[in-house]
């Protein structure tokens, strides 16, 4: 199964080592798309169908913590995962995360071995799937949520 | 955390997260014998951060690790046109993650802190002294042959 993946951060050298990464950890990409923020990210969550969002928190014009607000209002993040992959050490703030919906989170820098098998925890915990409809739409979506937390 | 222990945080820190995102093994150099003139052709980028304590970043590299970093992190030879481009937001990145892990090590998981976003600039005379700032710190380093500079500020609340 390819999974269509969209990368959230400013930095334009992360979202290239992320979509390296993802590469090389051997993950079936369908397509990958970019955003330097959390705005720009929600405007592609209702257009295109994304299985999964890598996201930063740190971020201007919207960071990664008011994008996953927004998911939540919009109730995209009960369809499409989020992984959090940021600098971010605070507990407080990821039990936050957490418990609006977020699935995974890792600490940059990230190795391949880490980033995959917290990607395939959270895949595995849902039915999301190729095609279908965006965020926006009438999405089918299992409910069940992995949750991989790896700091 | 007195001077000393931040220094020791901050050097760490850096160690080991330039190792761990580009693959490059610094050793901490003697602020005394420093020569400040191998980082004039360099680029410099800061952050800054508020919270439990408020605090400024500023890391400047030559412009020849800048490239060496960002060709390590994506993978490619430091000569690639895609190198070049990279290599200022290379050492943007780099400052965020130092950040982000020095602020966990130092002040511990339960603080919240916002970051703002790096942003990169002419390089600075880091030797000046900031009037502003409650406690200042600054390390050197050489790897692969290039002198980097980190500099944190904390600030009186």
């Amino acid at each position: 199964m390819a999974y269509n993946i969209l990368i959230v951060d400013d930095s334009q050298t992360m979202r290239a080592v992320l979509t390296k990464t993802i590469d090389m950890a051997g993950i079936e990409v369908g397509k990958v798309f970019e955003a330097e923020n959390g705005k720009e990210a929600l405007g592609v969550l209702e257009k295109e169908w994304v299985d999964i969002v890598f996201a930063d928190i740190n971020m201007p014009v919207m960071n990664g913590v008011e994008m996953v607000e927004e998911m939540v209002k919009l109730g995209y993040i009960e369809t499409t995962p989020v992984i959090v992959i940021s600098t971010e050490g605070s507990k407080t703030r990821l039990d936050s995360l957490r418990s609006m919906g977020v699935r995974g989170f890792l600490r940059k820098p990230v190795s391949p071995e880490l980033f995959k098998s917290v990607v395939d925890g959270v895949l595995s915990g849902r039915a999301g799937g190729e095609g279908g409809a965006p965020a926006g739409g009438a999405a089918e979506g299992s409910g069940e949520s992995g949750d991989v937390f790896k700091i | 955390m007195d001077k000393t222990q931040m220094s020791m945080v901050v050097d760490s820190v850096c160690k080991i997260i330039l190792e761990e995102l580009a693959f490059l093994f610094c050793e901490s150099q003697d602020a005394a014998n420093f020569d400040y003139t191998h980082i004039k052709d360099a680029h410099e980028a800061s952050m800054e951060f508020s919270g439990p304590q408020k605090g400024k970043f500023n890391i400047a590299a030559d412009q020849k690790l800048c490239l060496l970093l960002a060709s390590n992190m994506l993978g490619i030879e430091p000569d690639e046109d895609m190198a070049q481009a990279h290599a200022r937001d290379a050492l943007k990145e780099a400052l965020n993650v130092i950040c982000g892990r020095f602020l966990t090590e130092a002040y511990g998981e339960e603080a919240i802190f916002n970051l703002s976003a790096p942003q990169i600039g002419d390089i600075s005379d880091l030797s000046k002294v900031d009037a502003g700032a409650e406690m200042e710190c600054m390390q050197f380093f050489e790897t692969e042959g290039y002198c980097l500079v980190v500099r944190l500020m904390i600030y009186k609340p």
